[in-house]
């Protein structure tokens, strides 16, 4: 038989009762996919933890302006980017560079890897090119599996917008990969 | 089913959280197009970070420790159990507060009245006060364009307020 999950808006409920199993399992369930957001952002390891406790820190003291309707997984993005952004700011406008992890290359057949590595280094200049936003929905919806609802929560736009962004970054990419 | 409704599944397909049907896979077997957009979906899918382990109890711990230690947070967990012993307190500092108000008011009507003139608070930008909201907009606007350039992230307003029709309208012109 399977096991019915309860939904985020559940867990919510329970928290705002004073249930911190609920916080817990919120943590649980989307901690891991904010670190390795904010990890593609450039984030250091030894930092995820303290990064990913202010978002869920900021969440839980902002709660009562989520909509429930919304998604959770979404706003609490949201809450990662306007970190990000935040820090972007303090740090005078520098950027922090998203790491280039080699494991992810199989180095045991050096044709392949190069052609990985200009495939990837041909994406990563496509990337670039892309607008701001362009850019951000096409991660959060590809890298980090984000559904439309959600990269809208995240980006503060509609889904409809998200979506013609998204297809937008397809297209110039492709062009641009061409 | 039509190239932009495949387009929109790549993520998923690729991910191995949906399927193909028999008809997207045929499209896709004869669509360079598609197969173009399909290879940079599961291009883009192999940068992706692996899941990072974090310590979820520690971090649910110390969040709670400091909403906690804020007791002004709306943070609910805790607000329901917090002792409201202040709460006669701060009525009574209200109350008081309003008896001062009314005292000073009152001793002050029977002042000559020396200068009326009009008090602004204090910002760090005085001539910004001078615009009209308009003005206001404008330059708001001008900043926003401004920063966008700069930002990793920019802001996206105006794709917002189409509607869904115009929206697909749009995508049908993306995709040519």
């Amino acid at each position: 038989m399977a096991t019915m999950h309860p939904t985020d808006q559940e867990y919510v409920s329970r928290w705002r009762r004073g249930d911190e199993v609920a916080a817990l399992e919120l943590v649980r369930r989307h901690a891991p996919p904010l670190g390795r957001y904010l990890r593609s952002r450039g984030a250091l390891d030894a930092d995820l933890d303290d990064l990913v406790q202010e978002v869920f820190f900021r969440a839980f003291q902002a709660l009562d302006s989520w909509r429930g309707d919304a998604p959770l997984r979404g706003w609490l993005f949201r809450i990662a980017v306007n970190h990000l952004r935040d820090q972007h700011r303090r740090r005078g406008g520098r950027v922090m560079l998203a790491l280039v992890d080699d494991d992810r290359i199989d180095p045991a057949d050096p044709v392949l890897e190069l052609e990985a590595r200009e495939s990837f280094d041909l994406l990563q200049s496509g990337m670039a090119a892309l607008s701001p936003m362009q850019r951000e929905v096409f991660r959060l919806r590809v890298e980090q599996g984000l559904d439309y609802a959600e990269v809208a929560e995240a980006l503060e736009t509609t889904t409809g917008a998200a979506r013609v962004h998204y297809h937008h970054a397809v297209k110039r990419l492709k062009e641009l990969l061409k | 089913m039509t190239t932009s409704h495949l387009i929109d599944r790549m993520p998923e397909v690729a991910r191995f959280e949906s399927e193909w049907t028999r008809e997207d896979a045929s499209h896709l077997a004869v669509c360079e197009e598609c197969m173009a957009d399909w290879q940079l979906v599961l291009l883009a899918l192999r940068r992706r970070l692996p899941l990072p382990d974090l310590d979820a109890e520690r971090i649910t711990k110390t969040v709670i420790a400091r909403l906690q230690a804020h007791p002004q947070t709306s943070a609910l967990g805790m607000e329901s159990r917090r002792p409201r012993w202040w709460r006669p307190v701060v009525g009574l500092a209200a109350a008081a507060a309003v008896m001062l108000t009314v005292t000073l008011v009152r001793s002050r009507i029977d002042e000559p009245v020396v200068a009326t003139a009009p008090v602004h608070a204090a910002t760090m930008l005085p001539e910004l006060d001078e615009l009209l909201p308009g003005e206001m907009e404008v330059l708001l606007a001008s900043m926003e364009t401004e920063q966008a350039s700069q930002e990793p992230i920019g802001p996206l307003p105006r794709l917002g307020d189409l509607t869904d029709v115009e929206l697909e309208q749009l995508l049908k012109e993306v995709e040519g």
